[in-house]
């Protein structure tokens, strides 16, 4: 099933699969859905969140480590912000 | 607020991390300094939006240093919320010299000084903030925060 919209509404995912949209929240409830919540009935059920209830391959996320490093990333990370600030101050 | 974390905490918390951006949009993160000094998490997802925009980008970097008893304390962050294209920006950063402030960049207004009076936020509250602007799908703007160079 192809998914086409950034944000899915309870009613619209539960329209692709036959399912009332209080059933689609019930699940969104105990967790079986991941859903942006906007208001007390209100929800937007990401295209990712969709897809994977719908049983569609998601692309992969990357969680990687390194043991050494650090002191160098944060001196990069450190350099961006200060570049930020400095930018400011002499704008 | 994360306080210094033990290594078990530390290893929750970046789990945390990668799991809240992985529920949204593909996900990268990235744990570099284990057996350093200091320690950087840098994590981040592009992940789509609707009209009028295309795309948002959510992106967290952590700096922690070692301390004398064994934790993991957190003495940097940026957390940054962006949609594109356009410039709209949310972020929350602790760093020298101002240490805690926010940014914010209303895409109406991108002549105006983007940076802002901020406290002290944990990525969890940040990413909460930041779901917001995302799922709205609106413009966004700086209402609420005050000038840090008024």
């Amino acid at each position: 099933m192809k998914l086409t919209k950034a944000f899915y509404s309870p009613s619209e995912l539960g329209e692709l699969i036959d399912l009332s949209s209080d059933t689609i929240l019930n699940y969104i409830k105990a967790n079986k859905i991941f859903a942006i919540k906007l208001s007390e009935r209100t929800y937007r059920i990401p295209q990712r969140a969709a897809a994977r209830f719908l049983g569609e391959t998601v692309p992969t996320s990357r969680n990687t480590k390194r043991a050494h490093g650090g002191q160098a990333a944060a001196a990069k990370l450190r350099r961006r912000m200060g570049a930020e600030e400095r930018a400011t101050v002499t704008r | 607020m994360t306080s210094a974390l033990t290594e078990q905490a530390f290893g929750q918390h970046v789990q945390a991390m990668y799991g809240m951006l992985d529920d949204i949009g593909e996900a990268s993160l990235e744990d570099v300094g284990e057996s350093d000094h200091v320690r950087v998490i840098s994590a981040s997802a592009n992940v789509p939006l609707d009209a009028p925009y295309q795309q948002a980008l959510f992106e967290y970097s952590e700096i922690y240093e070692h301390t004398s008893r064994g934790r993991w304390e957190l003495t940097d962050y940026l957390y940054e919320f962006h949609q594109r294209p356009g410039n709209g920006r949310r972020a929350y950063h602790d760093h020298a010299p101002h240490r805690h402030h926010a940014h914010c960049l209303d895409p109406r207004h991108p002549e105006r000084d983007h940076h802002y009076r901020g406290v002290p936020v944990s990525v969890f509250e940040a990413h909460s903030e930041f779901l917001q602007w995302y799922a709205r799908g609106e413009d966004v703007n700086c209402f609420g925060l005050f000038p840090l160079f008024p």
